[in-house]
This record gives structure tokens, sequence and C-alpha cells, in this order.
């Protein structure tokens, strides 16, 4: 059975970035020991004969489904979703447009 | 006791709320006195009985208010899945299964509060603060749909949408004495929940009632084109194999737990028994891999699913984000999710965003995934040789609120007995069980699937034996009226 290693100050700072978080550094050493603390019990499942045995990606998967190949405009399918509607909920926006940071 | 009464195609329990809530003041009534009732549990988010009211064309639910749990769309209403993330955000669509309640009469009249994002098991983990069990407000509600289950147990609706992702809607309904349905997956449309786990996430209902809880789940089952994932719901239950159904006790499953809870599943073999149903033993092997499997692969979906939040589109951004030097677009969305995520949602993040990483993958995710296909082939296999299964919710009774319940990763581990019904995709239903010390436990079935109907047979059979109590404080819908009553000469 192989047992989890400690979660190193470094690892959490390289999988926070991942997730796009910044974290405190009260957050830092609660979350490291939370982590850690999940990971060493995922360990539990080392020990499952898993074998060759297929993944379940879902309980029930339905074939692929397609509808029929005609226009349904989003107005037609969300009536409530106008485009006014939408821009109502950004933070910041400008006439017609969400507005964000320079990204160039 | 109204339960199992069909009248004129309508569940009878229903009718008394819509006859609540009807004419020029009912709406106002309601609004006064649930709110006055929600001081006590703060299960709502928002109320509103009066924006909703110009449906009621349909049928089955025609004028019967109900409440929303607020990670499921309705438009209109809010949408914050408890999150300051999300806090003050509308939603500008209806999801599929809101829709379908209210194509059958039925009108939503708030939201209610939920851990954020449905990540906890005690709805403590909300931007709006915790909810509060009806039954005792020093015991949480349950979670993560405490808000639904907190406010059908008060008596201000007759039942509540809530989502179950690993027990979410059967856990609280267990803590507040009342009923929680977790359909097969796919029976009802995912359309407008806001994702945490995908693979394993269904709506579901909270309700004081079975008959209630049976008349909702058969408005919103069945196929919908905006969810690829949902599915046709046979229209005929298959003939019974047997004139009363045979349930299951998995063997060993009460190691463990509370003996109050024993003492509801031991109370309920009975009932079953004094009902002429046969209880036997049934083996399922080992439960050991099931809640570690579980948290794998819902925080790396989840992981996956809340990336989406970048604070672009929608969302708060921070308003300090000037103090991280804010700038370009991608320390904008840090800092939106570095103030706007809990700390609970934060560990999940990074937990499942741990095991999606290269080199990893194989040791967790797709171990947990073989996990999952042993797990649903010794279910399948259960269910071979008996009709249902009965199993506890929850290892022990509702647990005391703060620092004094249980911490996080207790609560995480308390799953096991309602995350395998996600893992396998089965539906299950949480039924009152026995009132011990002043709290409510319930108990939970568990049916192959599509077998909702054998579900709401055993528990409509339970209910003509077990008049689940009320909390003290409860109102349903006479005393409402005559509570949300103005003054003389107020109204009008």
């Amino acid at each position: 059975m192989e047992n989890q290693q400690a979660l190193s100050e470094a690892e959490l700072e390289v999988t926070a970035q991942m997730a796009r978080l910044r974290l405190s550094s009260a957050e830092r050493e609660q979350l490291r020991a939370g982590v850690q603390q999940i990971l060493s019990y995922f360990d539990i499942m080392s020990a499952a004969e898993v074998g060759d045995v297929e993944p379940t990606t879902h309980a029930l998967v339905p074939s692929n489904r397609l509808r029929p190949d005609a226009v349904v405009t989003s107005a037609e399918r969300w009536p409530g979703a106008s485009p006014e509607r939408l821009l109502e909920q950004a933070a910041e926006r400008e006439d017609d447009h969400f507005t964000v940071p320079n990204v160039l | 006791m109204l339960t199992g009464v069909i009248d004129n195609g309508r569940a009878a329990a229903t009718v008394a709320w819509s006859a609540a809530l009807a004419g020029e003041h009912g709406a106002q009534r309601w609004q006064r006195a649930a709110l006055a009732a929600d001081a006590a549990i703060n299960g709502f988010v928002e109320v509103d009985a009066a924006r909703d009211a110009a449906r009621g064309d349909g049928h089955t639910l025609a004028g019967v208010p109900f409440a929303v749990k607020d990670n499921i769309a309705v438009e209109g209403f809010s949408l914050s899945c408890g999150s300051a993330l999300l806090r003050g955000l509308t939603a500008p669509y209806t999801a599929t299964a809101v829709a379908r309640l209210q194509r059958a009469g039925a009108r939503v009249v708030g939201k209610t509060n939920l851990d954020e994002f449905g990540m906890g098991s005690s709805s403590e983990h909300s931007c709006f603060g915790a909810v509060r069990n009806p039954w005792n407000p020093a015991v949480v509600a349950g979670g993560s749909s405490g808000g639904s289950a907190a406010v059908v147990a008060a008596g201000l609706v007759p039942f509540a949408l809530g989502s179950d992702t690993g027990g979410s809607v059967r856990q609280p309904a267990s803590f507040c004495g009342v009923y929680g349905l977790k359909p097969t997956y796919g029976s009802v449309s995912r359309f407008g929940l806001v994702a945490y786990a995908s693979s394993l996430d269904v709506i579901g209902v909270t309700a004081a009632d079975v008959v209630a809880a049976r008349v909702a789940f058969e408005a919103m089952r069945g196929v919908d084109q905006l969810d690829q994932s949902s599915v046709d719901y046979p229209e005929q239950a298959p003939a019974p194999e047997r004139d009363r159904p045979v349930v299951g006790i998995p063997d060993g499953i009460l190691d463990g737990t509370d003996p109050a809870v024993r003492a509801a599943v031991h109370a309920t073999r009975e009932r079953l028994q004094d009902a002429g149903m046969r209880c036997v033993p049934v083996e399922l092997g080992s439960l050991d891999y099931v809640v570690p499997a579980y948290y794998v692969i819902a925080t790396a979906e989840a992981s996956a699913n809340l990336a989406r939040y970048d604070g672009v589109r929608y969302g708060v951004r921070d308003p300090d984000a000037a103090a991280y030097g804010a700038a370009d677009a991608e320390e904008m969305t840090i800092a939106a999710r570095s103030a706007g995520f809990g700390a609970e949602v934060k560990l999940r993040i990074l937990v499942g965003t741990y095991v999606l990483r290269s080199g990893f993958q194989e040791q967790y995710y797709q171990r947990a995934q073989r996990i999952r296909t042993l797990i649903r082939r010794s279910f399948e296999h259960a269910f071979g040789e008996v009709d249902l299964l009965l199993m506890p919710t929850f290892p022990v009774p509702p647990f005391a609120g703060g620092a004094a319940g249980l911490d996080a990763f207790q609560q995480k581990q308390g799953d096991l007995f309602t995350c395998t019904a996600n893992l396998t995709g089965h539906p299950a239903l949480a039924v009152p069980g026995i009132v011990d010390g002043g709290l409510p436990i319930g108990v939970q079935f568990m049916a192959p699937y599509f077998r909702e109907d054998l579900l709401f047979r055993v528990a409509e059979s339970l209910a003509e034996r077990y008049e689940a109590p009320r909390p003290p404080a409860y109102l349903g819908p006479h005393a409402l009226l005559a509570a949300g009553a103005a003054p003389a000469g107020e109204e009008g």
C-alpha cells in the first residue's frame, strides 16, 4: 500500500495556481491540513482490487441524442435570456459589452 | 392524516395549500406568516409569493406553492448558490424541472438556503448564514438542501426542490423529519441546476407528505432536449413479480452507527413486517471504498465545473481587487474567486484539482471510477435478490451546529449510506423513522433504476402505520392563513 507523502507548501501552491486561487497565509495552513487529510483518506483505495474493471463515468449513459436539424433561436428556447438580460448580470459593462481589464 | 389520498387527480395534502394562497390576499398572508416563521430557521434566501402567481393552468398541482433550492434557476429569482461570488445574481431562465412543475400549476414562492454550491452536510456553509433545524435551533438542518428540508418541516410549503449529489436531499430530509427523494440519475433534467459534480447530480424533492413528493416527481421527470444526460422515463412500471416487495437489509450496515439510528431502522423493519412485507438480510460486500471513491469523483468534477466562475460575465468581482493589483483579466479572475469562494468550496476545488493533475489520474480518478463499477455491480446483484434496500440515511442523529457538532471531515465520512446511490445512479427515498430526544431520525430505501414507484409504495404503506410527528412550531396551510392575517382593516 502506497503512503501519501505530506503535501508540501510548494505542491499546494502549484495546485492553487492551477485552480486560479490565491490563498492567504492563514488559508494556506488550514487548507494544506484539510487537503492532506482527504488525500491520506483516499489512500484506502489503493487496497481495492480493481484489476482491469471498466471505469464508470456515468451511472446511466444514454446514447448520443440529436435534435432535429432545424433552426431554433435562443430567444425561442430561453425566452428570458435576452442579450440585455444577460448583460444586466455583468459586474461591469459598457454599452453592449462586458468590461474586463486589458488582456493585451 | 391526508397521506395517500388522491382527490380528483390531485394530492389531497396539497389542495389545502392552494386554497391557502388563493384569493386577493392569500399570497400576502402567506408571505407575512412565512417570513415571520423563517426568522427562526433561516431556510429562505428570498421570498416572493406574488411573482409567480400568474400561472396555474395545470391541474395536478394547481395553485400549490413550492420553494426551490438557490442553485436551481427560476427566471427572475435569485441564483446565489449560497456563494458570496454569485450573491445578487438573478436567473435569466427557468430550470426544466421547475418549468414542468409550473406547467402542472404549481407556483414558486421562494428560494432556499444551502451549503455553498451544494457542498456540505449541515447547511452552515452559506453566505446567508446557517440554516437552523425547526425541531431545535441548536441543531443543524442537514445539508446541503437544508433550507428546502427546513421550510417543508416547518410547514411553510408542502414541498421544495433540492439537489442531491451525495445525499444532499435525503440527509436534511431525515434530519428534519420529512420525505426526501433522490430520483434515478437522469430521470429529472439537470438543465438549470448549477453543476457541482455532473455525473452524480440530480434534482430531488423534499416533502411533508409522500403523495406530494410523488406528484411533484411525476410532473418533473422525463427526457429533456436541454440535458444530454436526461433519459426517457418508462411510462409504465413493470408488473410486480410479488404481491408485496421484499426488503433487503445489508449485512453489517448498522455497525458503528448510533443506537438511535439503529432504533429507527429496527422500528421501520417492524412496521414493514406489520404490513406483511418480508425483510431479509442481503450481502453487499465491502463499502470501505465508497466514500473515498465518491469524494475523488465529486471533487474532480467540481474543480472542472467551478472553473467557469471567472468574474467576467456575471458574479461579484472582488471590490478589493485593486489591492491585489488586478491589472489584467487573469488577476481579476483570481481575485474574484479568492474573495468569493468559501473555505469548504476552496478545499474541494483544491482536492479535485490535485487528483486530476498529470501523473495522479490513475492513482485517484481512474481508480475511483473502477471502484464505482464494482459498487454498481454489487448493488445490481443485491437488486437481483430483493426489491428494495433499507439502510440508515446518516450514521448519527441530527448533530449540533458549530464547533460542538461534527467537523467537516467527519461529515464527509457520514455520507457513506447516501452517496452510494449517487455513485450507482439508483433512486432512493428518505422516510421519517422515529423521533428520539426531540429530534427526528429518518431511514432510507434504495430501489432498482426507474423503480421510484416501489419507493413510494413502501413509504405510503409505512405512513399508514406511522404518522410522522411535526415539530412544535409547525404551521401548515391552515395555521399559516391565521398567522398571516393582517389586523382588521389593513388589507383591501
